[in-house]
């Protein structure tokens, strides 16, 4: 498609003939709008009010379908009903002898004249039942329109139809979760206020515990005031009673002290050796 | 002991899966540092005592030289009374107000969303109500599906295709 327009012929259509570009240039063609979905919800509304509104008889004008298949048929390409229209008054045979008769009839009135065309009807008939019938081409013939016919379907209705389809559910669900996601605003409301709430607590605690701390602090001073005193007092007291009981301790006293001792320690050798 | 008018609170009452759960996914992360650093608040509750703590003056008593200075202190350690802190900044009135504010835009969001909504569930149900393709003709079709039909007030050139159209301004070989 784009080869055509890149020939040459094509370009010199372009950037040498005026008339192209005076078209090209209409306002109104310039772009090609996407369909809004309001648009589509107008114009199915209207559409629909045409084809299927109150004005419409649809009882005794219903809409035309076309079948899917042809009805039952006899010999190929008779309608089977016309058959059993004529069976309770003719039994089976009716039919075939009406339509062999009518032939026969037609043909000695002259109706129906045999002539060389004649046998160009029953020919092509013939060939067309056989065709019909033949297990390659009849099936075969069915499969390639009905294929043929899917695939139109498909790509004129189905697939467009499918895809406004999804594209809505999932923008249902998309919006479903957007709804959701709004409830982020209460819980970020909640955390917010016990963020300063709890604040308030810990800086409530902090006092208590400074409190308890101070008071606990003020108390194991006076104690500990009081048992350094006491152990100041006791060791002052200790040393003061040594020093003066060292003073008090004369030269011969001392003397005669160590002589006690000496005489203490031979009198123990001499009980050792008696021993 | 603490004022009877302030409200004490001692457990954190925000659900935090279910605040995940309704995340937007962009916003995890923002997610993540409000509940570490609410987290980092309700655990520096719980590392402080929930009262004032209880001194054992009786051991005290004993230990000092005298006695009456430990009931002085106990009568005053009973009788104190620890004020609750004050909002000074009004936080509190701050959040609730910008959460008011937020309601309302969150009121009107879900509006505009649950129209938003409400028209592509009438679309859904529109495309239902268009008639079977095998019972439409091709004028039928056309009527229904404007885009698909002829329109004389914007012919086409071959190949028909609105890409490929001169007056498609994307189109190469216009200019």
């Amino acid at each position: 498609m784009l080869s055509a327009f890149r020939s040459s012929a094509l370009k010199s259509v372009i950037s040498g003939q005026g008339a192209f570009k005076v078209l090209a240039v209409v306002p109104a063609r310039q772009n090609h709008h996407a369909i809004t979905k309001q648009e589509r919800i107008e114009t199915w509304d209207y559409v629909n009010s045409v084809y299927f509104g109150p004005e419409r008889d649809m009882k005794n004008f219903p809409n035309p379908t076309q079948p899917a298949t042809h009805e039952p048929v006899r010999l190929g390409i008779v309608p089977q009903s016309w058959f059993d229209f004529m069976y309770p008054k003719t039994g089976v045979t009716g039919p075939y002898i009406l339509g062999g008769g009518l032939a026969l009839w037609m043909m000695s009135k002259e109706i129906m004249v045999v002539d060389h065309y004649f046998w160009e009807i029953p020919s092509f008939w013939i060939m067309i039942y056989i065709l019909c019938k033949h297990q390659k081409v009849g099936p075969q013939l069915t499969k390639w329109v009905a294929e043929k016919y899917e695939a139109r379907k498909h790509v004129m209705f189905t697939r467009p139809i499918n895809m406004m389809k999804t594209a809505e559910t999932s923008n249902i669900a998309r919006l479903d979760r957007l709804i959701e996601e709004t409830e982020t605003v209460k819980h970020v409301h909640q955390a917010k206020k016990e963020g300063v709430e709890f604040q308030l607590e810990a800086a409530y605690r902090q006092r208590l515990q400074t409190a308890y701390q101070e008071v606990k602090k003020r108390l194991d001073y006076e104690v500990e005031k009081s048992n350094t005193k006491r152990r100041f007092e006791q060791d002052h007291m200790v040393n003061w009673i040594v020093s003066n009981v060292t003073k008090s301790i004369t030269p011969q006293q001392e003397k005669e002290s160590i002589q006690v001792c000496i005489n203490t320690l031979k009198n123990l050798a001499a009980k050792q050796q008696a021993a | 002991m603490a004022s009877g008018a302030a409200k004490r609170v001692s457990k954190s009452v925000v659900d935090w899966t279910k605040f995940a759960a309704v995340c937007p996914k962009h916003q995890t992360d923002m997610l993540r540092a409000v509940k570490a650093k609410h987290d980092a608040f309700i655990n520096k509750v719980y590392t402080l005592p929930e009262s004032l703590p209880k001194i054992d003056f009786a051991a005290y008593k004993s230990r000092l030289p005298d006695p009456a200075m430990a009931d002085r202190f106990e009568k005053a350690y009973a009788a104190l009374s620890i004020p609750y802190p004050v909002d000074k900044n009004n936080m509190l009135k701050q959040v609730e107000e910008e959460h008011q504010e937020n309601e309302k835009k969150v009121k009107q969001y879900v509006t505009d969303i649950q129209a938003a909504a409400k028209e592509s569930k009438t679309f859904l149900a529109k495309i239902e109500s268009l008639p079977k393709f095998e019972e439409m003709t091709i004028e039928m079709y056309n009527y229904y599906f404007p885009e698909t039909g002829y329109n004389p007030d914007r012919p086409t050139f071959w190949p028909h295709i609105e890409d490929q159209q001169p007056y498609n301004p994307d189109f190469k070989y216009y200019k």
